[in-house]
């Protein structure tokens, strides 16, 4: 952990001593490449030899813990590629001025660090010091681009985020105060997820479900559930759109991650799953209804990628409230969204580029002015509607199947919602591809860039993953990630 | 000669009566010295806590909160404003005569809570509302950043008060991140203000449904 936090920070301390823009961008690639590689290396090693590593009781890394670590490292490896590129061609048309490109690329490893020190935490103040950490990491890079809209985002972001953040603080302190006062535990190890998991049945039930509460509003912020969501749309649509695909793809993951650890104290202090079930329930089915009516109005792609994650992070939720398999099942989608919202922002990073506007009505012809990146998106768009072989159509089919048996009523909403939002988003999308423009801007042709292997790379790991998904091995893989939260 | 005890008593009770009053300050000076009225209030509750269980690595947080929260965030603010040459005058949505009605009877609901269900003692409850309320009746950036720090001091009240006794290092790790949030929201404030020429939180309209 300390080297790889090291090759981070020293990512960010010689970025920002470079002299030119071509020095920032070369160094951040490498390292990132070396970074990321080293440490989905080491984590596919302990996940394999189901090695569990802790470090003081301050970290620790399970077979749950390490397959986000695998998911961020290679996100920010796909990213700051993405980023080579898209960073270049805004700095050569004067949008961005060298501070700022040297702004993005020392916030981008402090960022990937918060998100790592967030899933590896053992120790509930070092979990509150990470997920803070992304907000403040992240503010700046929505703000970036100084325009109004661009600030009131970054406002947006931080004062909701930063409140949600600090009442999970208080969730946090009350787990901290059972453990100390009714399970008996010293105030230092009352701090370890570890220690309150052992001593979780001599929790008070009451003061626990108060907690919880507190932690599923505060880091239900940072997770994007309606109707705590307002900051969402905003910040991931103004940001540059390889930070977009951070935050959408994997950011909300971690906050949703970090519920789930609380999630697990508590049913093993309640004996049952069934009163946090009903939280996700609400929450999940809430979100994936508000978000669809949402998408159904979208005039901008890159506002109905946003709400399309909201729409995906409720999925997750649902899935969650439904027991074990649904566990499984809602592991499958968070790796399947993963790896596909970042696909679909890099298209849409590649779109805003050439027509230099995220309005739907401004962006006309794509499949004949950007014949690649039209037909990337388009195959990464029918992979984010589940269409097979999506590994996001067997976690969505395993999820309704339960939710059918389970909750008929809600899990009929929930379809119907997903029938809104994909007729929404196609609408939208094939609107862009062949809607004939008005204004007739002569585009050079669009040759196949760096941005393009990255995206082709993530829809051959989507298909492979859908498939893999299919298969008894890989969900008894999943099934024991599951057990170790 | 008053008791440790007593001592506590009157911090707790000096943090409440600074925070409410800052409800009804329309002035940013008068605003930022009553969060620092208050926020040494706070500190001086650590400091009799940590005196009553005789927990040394507390004096640490104590200096720390005064540091922080007395001298630091005060000077960024201050400075943030004058560097755009802020107004002074803070707006609000609501009269503080209503606020304090509306204020009144939610602390009489958190004081009938407190009673069912003592977790969470009535003035970190009391704090986090204010800091609340604060924010949602004001319509200026400073307001929000210190209506954000009061909540923020009614969590630490509930770390002192319930006695948890967080360690020195994540407790330096909390007040350092938070720091690091001023210090960006007060770059934000500036920005805002340079780019809309006010302060004003209603004139953020650029990103509505």
């Amino acid at each position: 952990m300390s080297i790889f936090s090291a090759l981070l920070l020293l990512t960010t301390v010689v970025v920002y001593f470079a002299q030119t823009e071509s020095q920032i961008r070369r160094f951040s690639v490498l390292m990132s490449t070396v970074t990321a590689v080293s440490i989905i290396g080491v984590a596919l090693l302990a996940l394999i030899n189901k090695i569990t590593l802790s470090i003081g009781g301050l970290f620790k890394a399970d077979e749950f813990s390490l397959l986000f670590v695998i998911l961020i490292s290679f996100c920010y490896l796909t990213a700051t590629i993405v980023s080579y590129r898209y960073i270049n061609v805004e700095y050569g048309e004067k949008i961005i001025s060298l501070n700022q490109v040297r702004l993005y690329f020392c916030l981008l490893p402090i960022f990937i660090l918060s998100m790592l020190m967030t899933v590896l935490a053992d120790n509930l103040g070092i979990l509150w010091i990470g997920l803070e950490g992304t907000t403040l990491a992240t503010t700046l890079l929505v703000a970036m681009y100084r325009g109004d809209a661009a600030i009131e985002a970054a406002w947006k972001y931080i004062i909701l985020c930063s409140i949600g953040i600090s009442l999970g603080l208080l969730g946090m302190m009350i787990f901290i105060y059972t453990g100390v006062t009714d399970a008996g535990l010293f105030s230092f190890t009352s701090l370890s997820f570890s220690s309150l998991q052992n001593k979780a049945e001599f929790l008070n039930h009451d003061t626990i479900r108060y907690g919880f509460i507190f932690i599923f509003i505060g880091l239900g912020t940072k997770v994007g559930f309606v109707p705590m969501h307002t900051w969402l749309p905003d910040a991931h649509s103004k940001t540059p759109s390889p930070i977009s695909a951070l935050l959408s793809g994997i950011l909300l993951n971690i906050a949703l991650y970090s519920i789930l650890r609380f999630k697990s104290i508590v049913d093993i202090s309640l004996s049952s799953e069934q009163w946090t079930d009903h939280i996700f329930l609400a929450f999940g089915v809430l979100s994936v209804t508000v978000a669809s009516l949402f998408l159904l109005q979208q005039r901008n792609y890159k506002r109905m990628l946003a709400y399309s994650s909201i729409e995906h992070m409720g999925i997750m939720a649902f899935a969650i409230s439904l027991g074990p398999i649904g566990l499984v099942a809602a592991l499958l989608h968070t790796i399947a969204h993963t790896l596909t919202k970042p696909l679909l922002f890099f298209g849409a990073g590649e779109i805003l580029l050439s027509y230099r506007t995220t309005k739907i009505e401004g962006v006309r012809n794509v499949m004949r002015k950007l014949p690649i990146t039209g037909t990337l998106t388009t195959l990464g768009l029918l992979m984010i509607l589940a269409v097979p072989p999506s590994a996001l159509f067997t976690s969505e089919f395993m999820t309704l199947g339960l939710g059918l048996q389970q909750h008929p009523w809600l899990s009929s909403l929930i379809l119907i919602s997903l029938s809104i939002a994909t007729f929404s988003m196609l609408h939208s999308v094939i609107t862009m591809l062949y809607g004939q423009e008005n204004d007739r801007k002569v585009f050079p042709k669009e040759k196949w860039n760096i941005t393009h292997s990255v995206m082709s790379v993530q829809l051959i790991l989507i298909i492979i993953t859908g498939l893999l998904a299919t298969t008894p091995q890989a969900l008894q893989v999943l099934n024991n990630i599951a057990k170790s939260i | 000669m008053m008791s440790l005890t007593l001592w506590s008593n009157l911090f707790t009770a000096g943090l409440l009566m600074f925070s409410l009053i800052l409800i009804s300050k329309h002035r940013l000076p008068a605003l930022i010295r009553h969060f620092v009225f208050a926020s040494l209030c706070l500190a001086g509750l650590i400091l009799t806590n940590s005196l009553i269980h005789g927990d040394e690595h507390e004096m640490y947080v104590v200096i720390g909160t005064i540091i922080i929260k007395v001298i630091a965030i005060p000077i960024i603010m201050t400075n943030s404003a004058r560097r755009v040459h802020a107004s002074m005058q803070l707006k609000f949505y609501l009269k503080p005569t209503a606020t304090y009605f509306i204020l009144a009877i939610m602390l009489m609901g958190i004081a009938y809570m407190t009673q069912l269900f003592p977790v969470i003692p009535f003035v970190s409850s009391s704090l986090i509302i204010i800091g609340f309320i604060l924010m949602i009746i004001r319509k200026d950036l400073y307001s929000q950043i210190i209506g954000f720090m009061t909540i923020e001091n009614g969590i630490a009240t509930f770390g002192i008060l319930s006695m948890i006794g967080i360690p020195l290092t994540i407790e330096a790790g909390i007040l350092l991140t938070l720091t690091t949030g001023v210090i960006i929201m007060a770059i934000l404030s500036r920005q805002i203000q340079e780019e809309y020429a006010t302060g004003d939180t209603s004139s953020l309209t650029e990103l509505t449904e």
